[in-house]
């Protein structure tokens, strides 16, 4: 067991490292000189070639790629993500002032959808062919098509433009005023996590109705074993593989999601940042971003394998 | 709507042993049970239709400003009313179906194409090549896909050419994940070592015995995917890297009208109803292709 963790850690820290040449190829080789960008964006001061050449130095652009690449590599190992050519502010700092926000509305999500999700998923699957099973499912099926960053404007619309109950959005840090936050937090949660809501229900359900009809189940009826145990220590637990899988893939689509609906609620979050700094080929700031999210999903994927096991003995750690 | 997700799994009959036009029969009769399925289809049908016929559908061009008539209310006039410009909303959603559908199928083939060609060559050469592969398609995978596709189209610049390499990319991780599965687990066939026994090249081992074998899933996969692109270039047309401006993309009708929400909703909500139909309709789809190609499939997609 833990021989396959330290495999898998590895494996982890091999698939950022790609991340990290993959972005950085991406960032370099893609048209737009981000000095010149900033410059003529700026637009205050007229740089002499000496000064831009200094800039330039300043920033490292003036290394050969590879070198680049490796330096960018042994500051982000020393912890220094290096300097936001836009902003002026250190990466590093930029990060960790915004990443907790998106982890605080991306961690309510993804315990609301995986909380949600496979109850609903569990109760369609009881109730199969019921009422109850047939309003789910059909919420379901349209809950996996609707576009988030609308589904917010359409809340915003009817909750706080119309109705006034609920903030447009912001941010309202929890340790300030935990009902205000979450107040805050309601919209731009359900957007997150609704997607991931409906897909889990769906998988789920498919998964319990799969392992309803294998024959330990059977077993475990004839045996005379009570309804309660034959659902939560049999079917449920047995169910939870597949959804796991499905699980662990939330994490991703939860931060892309948080791209949108960070704009849409003006959240100043990873999301928000990552999308302005694109917008203004502040690469620095894309780079790191990119990466600490990557670190986050490669860790949650981890997770995901390493509990597989916990549900499901019979798999092996080879 | 009861029967038709979960009915026990029924095995696929080896496609070896069943003649071809009874397993077709099968697929069809499968398909078309399915009432929800057969929605979808109407849907995707309903709107290539749309796509195809926009100029003879539309009431009026979709870029005819009208300074008299901006943010009108639906009237008689105009359906669903006008944008700022004075432009009819529901003109600019039936060309809009245009753009929705082009950059689908253009980005599915990217994906397709490269994944498709990843996923086969990794499983089939293994070894080395299958690390090295799989082991970018995992760093790939790393990135949220809608993070990828609004890095690479913001690097290149917005327009459809670019959207649809930018979607292509951020899509091409899923199909070369499955296409390895699946060529993994058909390479474990007796028919596989039939192939290699009589000196089968490596080519003609993988597009006349891998590809046709894994076509089930890959066709569920591509419809499935059709819907997750169009859902993925609405959020990049709301950030402002989708399709230039003038050209009617539902995602950037959504940005442009959500800024006269209070004065006329039909604006930014509309184009959202179109997106769901299209995405639901890829959606059912692809459920009940899963169901009539391949059952086992269920649970993995």
């Amino acid at each position: 067991m833990t021989a396959y963790i330290v495999r898998r850690l590895m494996l982890g820290v091999v698939i950022l490292l790609l991340v990290t040449l993959l972005v950085f190829l991406a960032m370099r080789l893609l048209p737009g000189d981000p000095l010149i960008i900033f410059i003529s964006q700026s637009q205050v001061e007229v740089y002499s070639p000496e000064q831009l050449a200094e800039l330039r130095h300043e920033y490292g652009l003036d290394k050969s790629l590879p070198m680049q690449y490796i330096s960018w590599i042994g500051n982000i190992l020393r912890g220094d993500m290096g300097k936001s050519i836009v902003l002026g502010q250190d990466v590093g700092y930029l990060i960790s002032k915004r990443l907790p926000v998106t982890i605080y509305f991306g961690a309510l999500s993804f315990i609301v959808s995986a909380f949600l999700g496979i109850i609903f998923g569990v109760i369609c699957a009881l109730r199969r062919g019921k009422w109850i099973d047939s309003v789910v499912t059909v919420l379901a099926n349209i809950g996996i098509t609707l576009p988030a960053f609308w589904l917010g404007i359409l809340l915003m619309f009817v909750f706080s433009l119309t109705l006034h109950w609920l903030p447009t959005g912001g941010y309202v840090p929890p340790t300030e005023s935990l009902g205000q936050s979450l107040r805050a937090a309601i919209m731009p949660v359900i957007c997150l996590s609704l997607f991931s809501i409906a897909s889990l229900t769906r998988q789920t359900r498919s998964a319990m109705l799969e392992v309803v009809s294998q024959d330990y189940i059977r077993t475990a009826w004839s045996k005379g074993l009570r309804e309660r145990v034959i659902i939560y220590r049999h079917t449920i637990k047995n169910a939870m593989i597949p959804v796991i899988t499905i699980l662990g893939l939330q994490v991703g689509l939860i931060f892309g999601g948080s791209v949108l609906i960070e704009t849409v609620f003006q959240i100043p979050g990873m999301g928000r940042l990552l999308a302005n700094s694109l917008f203004s080929h502040d690469y620095q700031i894309v780079q790191a971003g990119t990466l600490v999210i990557a670190v986050v999903v490669v860790l949650s994927n981890l997770i995901v394998d390493i509990s597989y096991g916990w549900f499901d003995p019979r798999i092996r750690y080879g | 709507m009861p029967n038709n997700v979960a009915n026990t799994v029924e095995p696929a009959a080896p496609p070896e042993i069943a003649p071809a036009q009874s397993e077709f029969r099968r697929v069809m009769r499968v398909f078309f049970g399915r009432k929800l399925a057969v929605v979808g289809l109407a849907l995707i049908v309903f709107l290539i239709i749309t796509a195809i016929f926009a100029p003879w559908l539309a009431p009026y061009p979709p870029n005819d400003i009208d300074m008299a008539q901006t943010l009108a209310k639906p009237s008689a006039e105009h359906w669903l009313g006008t944008d700022n410009l004075g432009r009819d909303i529901l003109s600019r959603i039936i060309y809009g179906a245009r753009t929705s559908m082009i950059i689908a199928i253009g980005a599915t083939a990217v994906s397709v194409i490269l994944g498709e060609a990843l996923g086969l060559i990794a499983a089939h050469f293994g070894g080395i090549v299958f690390q090295i592969i799989m082991r970018f398609i995992d760093a790939l995978m790393a990135v949220p896909m809608l993070l990828v596709a609004l890095i690479m189209a913001s690097l290149l610049g917005g327009g459809a050419k670019n959207v649809i390499l930018a979607l292509g990319v951020g899509m091409l991780s899923v199909h070369a994940r499955m296409m390895c599965a699946q060529a993994l687990s058909v390479k474990q066939n007796d028919y596989i070592l039939a192939a290699r026994a009589i000196g089968m090249g490596n080519l003609r081992m993988m597009f006349l015995e891998i590809v046709p074998n894994a076509f089930p899933a890959l066709v569920v996969v591509i419809t499935v995917g059709l819907g997750a692109v169009i859902l993925a270039e609405a959020g990049l047309s709301f950030l402002g890297v989708g399709v230039m401006p003038p050209y009617p993309a539902w995602g950037g009708m959504i940005s442009e009208g959500y800024k006269y929400i209070l004065s006329n909703p039909v604006l930014a909500l509309s184009p959202g109803v179109a997106i769901m139909m299209v995405v639901f309709g890829f959606n059912m789809m692809g459920d009940g292709l899963r169901d009539a190609l391949d059952p086992r499939l269920r649970g993995v997609i």
